[in-house]
């Protein structure tokens, strides 16, 4: 079924590369939906011109720099700011106000990639006048992107789009006040970031580590398998505070989760929902 | 063997004196031998000489005495005198000299013996007197002359003795002086020989030297010659490297020309000098540069023509010799020269292709040496020409190249924006790419799920049918259930309608118009009543099946005769045009029930009468189906109709086109569903087509022949139903309006008391004293009916009779109990029987009728109790008004049973916590009410287990959040929303109690008796509050001290003003600080290099431990915590 010509990785060498991954580095790949990483893994070794499965193991074995490559590219890194727009704005309207009656709020974003939708939500809840009492503890895989969103530099050239998504979440200033240009580059200011913390969490392997009003964690679980997808959900669920917000990607669901019954929706069109008690 | 000279020499030598000095010492050698050996002979001869002094010293003594016998002079005993004291002189010095010799010792002792025994006999016995007679003086001489001979013997044995030894000692000393002289002659010998070899060495060497002198003198002539060469060959190359030297760096051909040809003539010191280089196109020689030769000699020379032409062909350098002086001139400004001299060519070739030509011109002759040079150089100089005219070209190529470049990178800088550009696409593209794939498995997944719930689904319909038809069971039971009621009813409303018809006729003349007027209201109400009671019964018999069917032949047109009899009157009346008429082919007779066929047309017929105006059309038609194996019965109308969507509904139980009809025609709108159940029941069925304001057409279809069976009677099965089906519905059940009670005006949220009991007296006394009691009230006077307000109003409590009609008390109270929504009620038995059943009943408690008022109070006082216990009780301290009504409004809109009172003082509220129970206390911190009292009323609530919630009006600092978290989980700030959230905590909060009370227990850890963890200070750093408190916890129950921090920072501070900590608790992932790098500087800055510090953490990759290890941890638990392990690796840790 493989491509002529492309590198193609035998079950058993899938297997063997997974087995390797976690004992090795300690990251568990087993629970991702596997055509999904298949087709990743391919891309690297296009990239890394590596023929088979076997170089690949042993490069990945031998090399830490080569594996933070592959973590790069296997893990999926889109993101832009006030992605859908409509999940920010429900965001604003039904979870922050009762966000403020809490007098310390903690915020989880899992899967923070390079930091552009915990920016965002600093940005909701500044104008909620909640930033300075929130603590958003956003957490990632790789530490790669991490050690970019710490920076709060964002390349200039997809701006534009940005602010648009900004003002559909019934935006309230003017976008740019939040940032400040650099040649080709924008800085996010600094009292929008001061209250994040950037920590490297795996969410396959790791444990809860707080307790939290709100959870983030969009677009991460569409690369998981249902059972994963429901362990992370079950992790969710055990980090929430009772009656806390838990925000998905608009293309994940709780439909199929066994954890639906411990939710309500909040506004099921844009992926928002409550814990039960 | 050895070779070199010096070394022969010197050993030589060497061994010469190594001769001279061995001889000599032999030499000294034996003449001091001989020395000694002469010292011995003269030693015998004293020795000799002393024996002879011996000897003639006696003979002296010997002489004298005779003579001085003789004589008798006294002179003549001198000698004896002097010889007396010498002798024994001599003899010691005798035997001084033989000491080295041993025999001659013997000798000498034995002679020294016989001379002292001699001596001393001429002392004593011998001693010679002059006058002694001569016979003694003879016997003296006799005795002296034998000793004597023995001395004399002895003598001369030592003189022999003394002699031997002086010849063999002269022996001695000639051999030793042979030896010496042999010696002599052989060591001198010796010497010569090897003086002689050395002598010959040393002229050898001389020889040798000679010779290497004469070969050194032919050398160095030869090394002259060969350096004169040499200078020859550097003078070529030192002319070379010149040449070379002035070709560096040059710009211009002519300048190249210029140079090689001022370079020759300078170095080769000639007077002229032409330079030619090949012009390529026109196959000819051009003068290039000329040193003396005027610019009119400036001359071009085809090549192969001519001296220079042919010169230049011939690759060689070639010399003409003998030119004459008219040949030529070198100029200069102040002159001419000519004379006889000599010309040579040089041309320059590279590669089998000329380059150019040099011509020089001499006034001598040109030498060996310049021609030589001239031909070294040419390589250099054709080299020097040829690379000079490729770098010309190479340049030309340079710049076209640069050119070329400058192009290139333009296009380069556009392909990289371009390529820039692209790549960003390209991700974008890959980006969206990925997402549509995942996308797309996202469908093909739930696409799968989906059909996996098809298959649910197709499940759950199947049990839906299974559930659908123990519906129809139940729905059969209860129309059982119905038909037995509906005769229970009858019989009382008979009475009701007798006595009501008999107060109505009036006949005692004792009421008025208007008391006779109500009579008649209750009469034809009792009859509209028991018209729908047997309606009710009717259709409940059917549906349960319990009607008898009597099938029999039956006459359609005595069908027909009837109907038209009875409605006759009826359309008279009305003045309605009522028409029969039956088809052609009807049969006459047809098999079924005729009572119920005539109740089912009677019924139609009654209905369109009802809903046909005056002057409308009414038939009744009999008629063949067109399959002619039913018989069909039509009646029509003109009346109202039936809109289209309300046709099928009409045969539903209760329902009618319009709910307003009943209200204007009367009816209990169940006549059409009996009517079909009658018809199903018959095998046939009713159909109707109408249009609204119109008229109706219902249509009757009869089977000739019944093919049913008649049912069974299911009354059993019916009374087992009553107890076990609770459903009612308020159709079914008659509410009182007997007694008077609070049920059109209920306010929610005040206590509601529902009475069932069937005397209406006692039922209204109650009802006072309730309502006195603050109740609401709604009373039943029948079992069912009480059973249905349960259902309907959940009150707050049931005062509950047990003799009741319809249902009794006993079955009320299981359904109550069985309801998952009344099962905590409080059920209060007021009956005026002893039963033992009220011991076991689930009842608060049991009165026995009659009461009086003291008891009363008491069973009240005990439901109010146990209400509040219901209604959870919630105690708010505020010191500013809290909104409790609007709290209390969106309490009863979220149906949340909360009671709330509000105090304004901890006071207060200590005072009520102490008077009644709270199920909760809600804590407004504000101006009045800080964290202290906060914590007051914490502290007062500790034994009671109150929980707390928190409401804050403003911003509170992480450390105060902390305190009152001590206090409460639930801290509320106040927002819009606020409210919303406080009653949704408290409710879920509440019930969470609820389900939480069975459970509580076994959950806290036993403390462990162990005296290693008892006082220890205890550090939890940790930013998730669930867990800080839960470690507290565990820790304080088990004796430690406890100390908390947020965040490193924290910890850091903590532990600089507890130096005394034991053990630190640390988790890792933390703002501020994380515990990696808290970790660190407690151990490198604050110096704490053997406090255990565990660290807890929710990570559990591979390398976590090790870095939490390296970060200075002691050991490493991972979250979450097992408070089990983590005590045990505690003790670990502070065991010392």
């Amino acid at each position: 079924m493989g491509i002529p010509g492309r590198p193609e990785l035998a079950a058993h060498e899938f297997e063997q590369l997974l087995h390797m991954l976690y004992h090795v580095y300690g990251y568990d790949f087993s629970g991702y939906s596997k055509s999904s990483l298949l087709r990743r893994i391919h891309k690297f070794m296009d990239d890394k011109q590596v023929s088979n499965g076997k170089q690949l193991i042993q490069l990945l074995a031998g090399d830490v720099v080569a594996f933070n490559g592959f973590l790069e590219t296997i893990t999926v890194n889109v993101t832009e700011m006030f992605r859908d727009p409509l999940f920010y704005k429900s965001l604003r309207e039904k979870v922050l106000p009762v966000l403020a009656t809490y007098p310390q709020i903690n915020i989880w974003h899992a899967g923070c990639s390079t930091g552009e939708e915990v920016f965002s939500l600093c940005i909701l809840l500044f104008e909620a006048g909640l930033l300075h009492r929130t603590r958003i503890y956003a957490t990632d895989i790789n530490a790669a992107n991490l050690e970019k969103a710490r920076t709060g530099v964002l390349p200039m050239h997809h701006m534009r789009e940005y602010t648009v998504n900004y003002r559909q979440t019934g935006a309230v200033n003017d976008f740019s006040d939040y940032y400040t240009a650099l040649y080709d580059h924008v800085l996010i200011n600094k009292e929008i970031r001061e209250r994040v913390v950037f920590l490297q969490h795996n969410l396959v392997t790791d444990r809860s580590f707080n307790e939290f009003q709100l959870i983030l964690c969009r677009n991460v679980m569409i690369y998981f398998n249902k059972q994963l997808q429901g362990k992370v959900l079950r992790l969710f669920y055990e980090s929430l505070s009772s009656l806390g917000f838990l925000g998905l990607g608009m293309k994940e669901s709780l439909l199929f989760s066994e954890q639906k019954s411990k939710f309500t929706a909040v506004d099921p069109t844009v992926k928002l929902f409550r814990k039960k008690n | 063997m050895i070779r070199s000279l010096p070394l022969r020499l010197y050993s030589g030598l060497g061994i010469a004196v190594l001769l001279v000095f061995l001889v000599g010492f032999i030499t000294i050698d034996s003449l001091e031998k001989q020395a000694k050996e002469a010292d011995m002979v003269r030693h015998t001869h004293q020795a000799i000489s002393y024996v002879r002094d011996v000897r003639f010293s006696i003979m002296q003594i010997r002489g004298g005495r005779r003579a001085y016998w003789v004589t008798a002079a006294p002179q003549d005993m001198d000698a004896y005198e002097k010889g007396a004291s010498y002798i024994p002189n001599r003899m010691t010095q005798l035997r001084e000299m033989v000491r080295d010799n041993a025999p001659q010792v013997k000798n000498v002792l034995l002679l020294d013996s016989m001379v002292t025994d001699l001596l001393r006999y001429w002392r004593t016995t011998g001693a010679i007197q002059p006058d002694m007679p001569v016979a003694i003086f003879r016997s003296i001489i006799l005795e002296e002359e034998k000793k004597l001979g023995f001395i004399t013997k002895q003598l001369e044995k030592i003189k022999i003795e003394e002699e031997d030894l002086l010849i063999k000692r002269e022996a001695v000393v000639v051999g030793y002086n042979e030896r010496t002289k042999l010696i002599l002659y052989i060591g001198i010998s010796v010497l010569m020989i090897v003086v002689l070899l050395l002598i010959n060495a040393v002229i050898q060497t001389l020889k040798s030297r000679y010779k290497a002198g004469l070969r050194l003198q032919s050398t160095l002539e030869e090394t002259e010659k060969a350096s004169k060469l040499a200078q020859e060959k550097n003078w070529v190359l030192e002319g070379m490297s010149y040449i070379n030297n002035r070709l560096q760096v040059v710009d211009s051909s002519s300048e190249l020309a210029n140079r090689i040809i001022t370079a020759l003539v300078q170095y080769l010191e000639v007077p002229a000098g032409v330079i030619y280089f090949v012009d390529r196109e026109n196959e000819k020689l051009v003068t290039s540069a000329s040193v003396a030769v005027s610019a009119a000699s400036r001359k071009t020379f085809v090549i192969g023509e001519g001296i220079v032409g042919n010169a230049a062909m011939a690759k060689t350098v070639s010399i003409i010799r003998n030119i004459p002086p008219d040949y030529w001139k070198v100029e200069s400004s102040l002159g001419q020269v000519t004379g006889n001299g000599e010309i040579a060519y040089v041309p320059l070739w590279m590669n089998e292709e000329l380059k150019g030509l040099i011509e020089l011109g001499c006034f001598s002759t040109f030498s060996e040496l310049q021609i030589s040079l001239l031909k070294s150089c040419t390589d250099i100089l054709s080299a020097a020409i040829n690379s000079y005219q490729s770098r010309d070209k190479i340049n030309e190529l340079l710049d076209e190249l640069q050119e070329q470049k400058e192009a290139l990178l333009e296009q380069q800088e556009e392909l990289r924006q371009t390529n820039d550009e692209l790549s960003r696409q390209t991700e974008e593209l890959q980006a969206s790419e990925e997402e549509l794939k995942t996308q797309e498995e996202e469908l093909k997944q739930i696409n799968l799920e989906l059909k996996e719930r098809n298959d649910a689904i197709e499940n759950a319909r199947h049990a839906l049918t299974l559930k659908a038809k123990e519906l129809e069971n139940t729905s059969r039971y209860k129309s059982e259930f119905l038909a037995n009621m509906s005769h229970e009813l009858r019989t009382p409303l008979n009475s009701v309608l007798i006595l009501a018809k008999l107060l109505a006729d009036n006949n005692a003349q004792n009421l008025n118009a208007k008391q006779i007027e109500y009579a008649n209201i209750i009469y034809k109400s009792g009859n509209d009543l028991l018209q729908l009671i047997n309606d009710i019964l009717d259709l409940s018999k059917i549906e349960s099946g319990k009607v008898d069917l009597l099938i029999e032949d039956v006459s359609v047109e005595s069908v027909a005769q009837d109907i038209t009899q009875l409605f006759s009157v009826v359309a008279a009346e009305k003045r309605i045009n009522f028409t029969v008429e039956a088809g052609a082919g009807v049969p006459s007779t047809i098999q079924t029930d005729k009572q119920r066929l005539q109740q089912v047309i009677k019924n139609l017929l009654s209905n369109a009468f009802k809903f046909t105006p005056a002057e409308g059309n009414i038939g009744l038609a009999f008629r063949l189906s067109p399959g002619k194996e039913k018989l069909l019965i039509s009646v029509s109308d003109t009346g109202i109709g039936i809109p289209p969507e309300k046709q099928q509904l009409i045969f539903e139980a209760f329902q009618q086109a319009d709910g307003s009809t009943s209200r204007k025609y009367g009816g209990t709108g169940l006549g059409l569903s009996i009517s079909l159940e009658l018809m199903k029941l018959l095998g046939g069925n009713i159909s109707v087509q109408s249009e609204a304001n119109k008229g109706s057409v219902f249509t009757l279809e009869v089977p000739f022949v019944f093919e049913g069976t008649a049912s069974i009677d299911n009354k059993e099965y019916a009374d087992e139903f009553l107890l076990k089906d609770p459903i009612l519905s308020a159709e079914q059940v008659r509410e009182q309006t007997v007694v008077a009670d609070d049920r059109a005006q209920l306010k929610k949220g005040e206590r509601l008391m529902l009475i069932i009991e069937d005397d209406v007296n006692f039922a209204t006394i109650i009802r006072d004293y309730a309502r006195h009691k603050g109740y609401q009230v709604i009373i039943a006077l029948e079992g069912d009916e009480g059973l249905h307000y349960a259902r309907k109003y959940k009150p707050n409590a049931i005062i509950l009779d047990i003799q009741l009609p319809v249902m009794d008390g006993w079955t009320i109270l299981k359904h109550i109990r069985s309801d998952e929504a009344l099962r905590h009620t409080p059920v209060h038995i007021i009956s005026a029987f002893d039963d033992s059943r009220f011991k076991q009943a689930d009842v608060m408690a049991y009165l026995k009728k009659p009461i009086d008022t003291d008891t009363l109070e008491r069973a009240f006082g005990m439901l109010g109790d146990h209400i509040r216990k219901g209604l959870k009780q919630v105690l708010i301290i505020s010191a500013v008004h809290f909104e409790e009504d609007h709290l209390h409004q969106l309490a009863t809109e979220k149906e949340y049973k909360l009671h709330f009172e509000q105090v304004t003082t901890i006071q207060e509220a200590a005072a009520c916590i102490d008077k009644q129970p709270y199920d909760c206390v809600i804590i407004h911190i504000g101006a009045s009410i800080q964290l202290q009292e906060a914590k007051h009323i914490h502290q007062h609530l500790s034994d009671k287990k109150l929980p707390i919630i928190i409401h804050l009006d403003e911003d509170i600092t992480a450390t105060d959040e902390m305190e009152f978290r001590k206090i409460s989980g639930i801290i509320i700030r106040s927002a819009v929303t606020a409210n919303n959230r406080l009653l949704d905590e408290l409710e879920l909060f509440l019930h969470k109690m609820e389900g939480a009370e069975t459970k509580t227990s076994g959950q806290l850890l036993t403390p462990v008796s162990d005296h290693s963890l008892i006082n220890k200070k205890i550090l939890v750093v940790d930013d998730d509050m669930r867990n800080v408190f839960a470690l507290s916890a565990v820790l304080e129950s088990n004796k430690m001290q406890v100390l908390a921090a947020g965040d490193g920072r924290e910890s850091l501070e903590q532990l600089k003003k507890h130096p005394d900590t034991d053990l630190v608790l640390m988790d890792i992932m933390m703002p501020e600080m994380d515990g990696y790098e808290a970790m660190q500087r407690i151990r490198k800055d604050l110096k704490m290099a053997h406090l255990p510090i565990i660290a807890l953490t929710a990570k559990a990759m591979a390398g976590d431990r090790d870095k939490c290890i390296a970060a200075g941890a002691s050991d490493y638990i991972t979250k979450p915590v097992e408070m089990q392990k983590l005590l045990s690796l505690m003790r670990v840790w502070l065991t010392k």
